[in-house]
């Protein structure tokens, strides 16, 4: 309601979200360098970073450095495929509760190869969890050919929406990611799962 | 007689604003003053600069806008908070550019503010150099319009919750004496109009040596080692104005 000299402080369940703006700046801004605007120079934010969205992110538990996260958006509301990207599915873009859309699947750049491989795989060994727990059968996501591969390559049962469009360098293309009780089964299979080592946050705008 | 209605209105919220004896009830009076003035939300910024810094925030807010506005420390780069130092009146967002250039990330900033539930809004800003800075804006939500008819009511009551602002957190009292001799002060002002020693020497009809030395007491009792922050020093204390100063440089 009132705060009298907080300008400074972030409140610390917000250290989290500030941490996942930051490193998503620094990975999809200066390194993969997306034509995106940076908010003060430091963060990556656009206008699906609203209360509908959900982040998952994983902070390393010792000095609470981002390591990696991901944006979830409902398909009831304005996501990225429904708004953006609509011509990746020829069906149209799926909508339900029961949908929901990955995108800023973001692994920080300050860490070793082996430090990153782990927390990729403890992440969407988190996003798995965060579906079987929330009742989400179905994840969408947007990806370039080469990225695409890579995730059909986890063990859970991915399938395109649509064919590859070409966008700059690397052709994108939708597709979706079916979660039941065969994914964290198929997910150990290819070594993909992983147990939390890392500090889970599950960050929200909302109140 | 709608302008006998908003008179009315006027001195009734102005009255509760100037009554507030503590932050909560300017909180509840200026809660009241947007929602009788048709708008959703307002925010009550002032920052006190100088030896005894501290900053009063009070708003309304969406939480979502809050979060990342507090969390996110956008105040420092916000584009409403910069349009507030060009502008002598009140003004309404979207007529931001009128006053600054819009980077990328300002638009991009404004955007992420209507996503988060504040669409548009209306800032009165207040300025004392060297002393402080405060604005109140008051906004409506991504379901309303401005008040456009409102206006005039939004600048008189932002500017009465900027002063009850600064009456609450204490003014700065004003130094009682100049810092520094009036010779001193003359070298000062000709430093920052461009000027150099030899030149100042000659302006003033004294000796080069004896502006070096003007300048270089007058850096000791401010306890500054340069001449920009002596200048700004002089500046900040009321010692030398921007109009006097502003004739002697002009962007083309």
């Amino acid at each position: 309601m009132t705060d009298q000299s907080t300008r400074a402080q972030a409140a610390p369940g917000d250290a989290a979200l500030r941490a996942m703006f930051a490193a998503r700046k620094q990975v999809f801004i200066d390194l993969l360098k997306w034509d995106l605007p940076a908010l003060d120079g430091r963060f990556e934010l656009d206008q699906f970073d609203n209360p509908d969205a959900r982040y998952i992110i994983l902070l390393d538990p010792d000095d609470l450095r981002h390591r990696a996260s991901a944006r979830l958006l409902p398909t009831t509301a304005p996501h990225l495929l429904g708004e953006i990207y609509p011509h990746l599915c020829p069906d149209g873009p799926p909508s339900d509760a029961g949908i929901w859309e990955i995108s800023r699947f973001c692994l920080d750049p300050a860490q070793t190869a082996a430090e990153r491989r782990d927390a990729r795989n403890q992440l969407v060994t988190a996003l798995a969890d965060h579906a079987l727990q929330n009742g989400i059968a179905e994840y969408l996501g947007i990806a370039d050919t080469r990225w695409f591969a890579k995730i059909g390559s986890f063990g859970w049962s991915c399938r395109t929406l649509g064919p590859a469009h070409p966008d700059s360098a690397c052709p994108i293309l939708a597709f979706a990611i079916r979660i039941d009780d065969d994914t964290l089964p198929g997910l150990q299979r290819t070594g993909t799962w992983a147990p939390l080592g890392l500090r889970l946050e599950s960050g929200e705008l909302a109140p | 007689m709608t302008d006998v209605k908003h008179f009315h209105l006027t001195e009734e919220l102005a009255q509760e604003i100037s009554g507030a004896g503590k932050e909560d009830q300017l909180f509840a009076a200026l809660a009241k003053a947007s929602d009788r003035m048709g708008f959703d939300h307002f925010a009550l910024a002032f920052d006190r600069r100088g030896g005894e810094a501290a900053s009063m925030l009070v708003h309304n807010y969406p939480d979502a806008w809050a979060k990342l506005y507090v969390g996110l420390e956008l105040s420092t780069t916000d584009p409403i908070r910069r349009a507030g130092e060009r502008s002598i009146t009140g003004f309404a967002w979207r007529d931001v550019g009128r006053f600054i250039p819009l980077s990328r990330g300002d638009r991009q900033l404004l955007s992420v503010a209507r996503e988060s539930g504040v669409r548009d809004g209306f800032t009165v800003p207040r300025h004392l150099p060297g002393e402080a800075t405060g604005s109140c804006s008051f906004a409506v939500g991504p379901r309303a319009d401005m008040p456009g008819d409102m206006l005039n009511v939004a600048e008189i009551i932002g500017a009465i919750a900027i002063a009850r602002a600064r009456e609450l957190m204490g003014k700065a009292s004003p130094r009682p004496r100049s810092v520094l001799t009036e010779r001193q002060r003359e070298c000062v002002l000709w430093s920052a109009r461009g000027k150099t020693a030899g030149e100042i020497a000659d302006i003033l009809g004294i000796s080069e040596e004896t502006v070096v030395r003007h300048l270089k007491m007058a850096r000791d009792r401010y306890s500054v080692h340069c001449r920009s922050m002596l200048i700004l020093c002089a500046l900040f204390d009321g010692l030398i104005g921007f109009s006097d100063v502003y004739d002697w440089w002009r962007p083309d």
